[in-house]
């Protein structure tokens, strides 16, 4: 009994002499430099992604402008909130832990200084600009499975006629679209014959 | 709830809270690709897309089936594949865009003198029914068979094109089908099959002509085509992937490898 008592206290001690643990910790840490993402912007125009839409057996053709998402990288400086196991432990008997570690996390947030800012990629391609028709573009159709390949021109309505090709019968299940644009080919579009067999 | 399992649920939650997010990967396309295709483009392009677009690929080579396997399973969001896609491929969700297309080769090692065998000796020679260099022609050297594994792309499509009826035989398996080629630079008398674009890199193989067709002939019957598949239609970043390979720098770079762009 007697050992169980001097156990308790022992425990007890110790979780008494945890009580601030969290902040203090934070406090004598040493300062940490981490780079945090700030606001996101546009940046170069990498392509002209294009939409190929039916609606009634017309397919019209349209094009947005794509450019690269930019985000804002600053560096900073600060402390990392520490002694979260301890501030877990302290919760059940005191409930006070929660305010060691709110009083850590406010301590560390309040010694952030800024030591810089670029501006990089995020890694996304967002749309820039306004869909628009695309008229007189040149137009490859690819049948993968014969290998063959149509050409075609939008009107000046960015309208294509592709009801009569896509009747013929063939053993190609999907047929790539895509559109040339100063010798490089763009991807539209793949229209899926799967499900009308 | 008793009082302990109370307490466990409450660390475990605060624990949850105190978790960092899943760490996302952005502008990172994660891709499979068969080795052959890897191994006909090399590094050189995937340093090329980045320094073009500004994006990342990150690249992990395994065989055709594999690949398009690890694609169906959601372990990578595109495959490079030397394999077409079943109809049931397609009707699952898989889209194919074929980007080039290759001449499969029958390739020996140098000392080889023979330049053209029939497509008869080819089937009898893999086959295993001509054991002699000797008997079409050549030096006095045993036919040494060396594949690539039944599972890649290499082997299927020169069985299903070249081989007819005939069983393949082989002396050495090769775990890739580049492997083979390397395997075959180093034992003579040894006989495989590979995709041009791969031999061309080594100077000590012969490739020959099949029935005189030499395989930079436009009718030369053995091909295979590269295509890059997707999860349902390409978009965002895998589209940039699939502009990049259609872009002209890339065309002209398939040309100067030998291959042949499909979409020109």
């Amino acid at each position: 009994m007697q050992l169980k008592k001097i156990i308790s206290l022992i425990c007890l001690a110790g979780l008494l002499f945890a009580m601030g643990c969290a902040s203090g910790l934070t406090m004598v840490a040493p300062r940490v430099e981490e780079i945090t993402e700030g606001e996101k912007g546009m940046g170069d125009r990498i392509n002209v992604v294009y939409m190929l839409e039916e609606e009634k057996g017309i397919y019209t053709l349209t094009r947005q402008p794509y450019c690269k998402e930019t985000v804002e990288k600053i560096q900073v400086s600060r402390k990392r909130p520490r002694g979260f196991i301890i501030a877990l432990c302290e919760l059940p008997l005191y409930g006070l832990g929660a305010v060691d570690y709110l009083v850590a996390k406010i301590y560390a947030n309040a010694s952030e200084e800024e030591m810089g800012r670029l501006i990089g990629n995020s890694g996304k391609i967002i749309p820039c600009g306004e869909v628009e028709p695309a008229a007189h573009e040149e137009i490859l159709l690819q049948f993968p499975d014969s290998e063959r390949i149509k050409r075609l021109l939008t009107d000046n309505k960015a309208t294509l006629q592709l009801e009569e090709l896509l009747k013929e019968k063939g053993q190609d299940l999907q047929i790539n679209v895509f559109v040339k644009k100063e010798n490089n080919i763009l991807y539209i579009k793949t229209i899926d014959k799967t499900f009308h067999f | 709830m008793t009082t302990p399992k109370k307490a466990l649920f409450v660390l475990l939650t605060a624990l949850a809270c105190a978790l960092p997010p899943a760490v996302l990967a952005q502008g990172v396309v994660n891709a499979s690709c068969s080795s052959q295709i890897a191994e006909a483009f090399g590094r050189v392009v995937l340093d090329d897309f980045k320094k073009t677009t500004g994006l990342g690929v990150t690249l992990h080579v395994f065989s055709s089936q594999i690949s398009v396997n690890r694609l169906k399973n959601g372990f990578c969001e595109l495959a490079a594949s030397a394999l077409k896609l079943s109809p049931e491929d397609k009707k699952s969700g898989l889209v194919a865009i074929p980007i080039c297309k290759d001449p499969m080769v029958v390739i020996a090692c140098k000392e080889i003198t023979v330049s053209n065998l029939s497509l008869t000796e080819v089937r009898r020679l893999f086959s295993g029914h001509i054991t002699n260099w000797k008997e079409v022609g050549g030096p006095d050297l045993p036919v040494r068979i060396i594949t690539p594994i039944q599972e890649t792309a290499a082997y299927v499509n020169f069985v299903r094109q070249a081989m007819g009826a005939s069983q393949m035989k082989f002396d050495y398996q090769a775990a890739k089908a580049s492997t083979a080629v390397e395997a075959v630079s180093h034992i003579p008398g040894a006989i495989s099959f590979a995709t041009r674009s791969v031999v061309s890199k080594y100077s000590n193989i012969k490739t020959f002509s099949v029935d005189g067709m030499k395989p930079t002939s436009k009718k030369y019957p053995y091909m295979q085509t590269f295509s890059l598949i997707t999860r349902g239609q390409p978009s965002g970043v895998i589209r940039e992937v699939l502009n990049y390979s259609l872009s002209e720098k890339v065309r002209e770079n398939m040309k100067h490898l030998g291959l042949t762009p499909l979409v020109d």
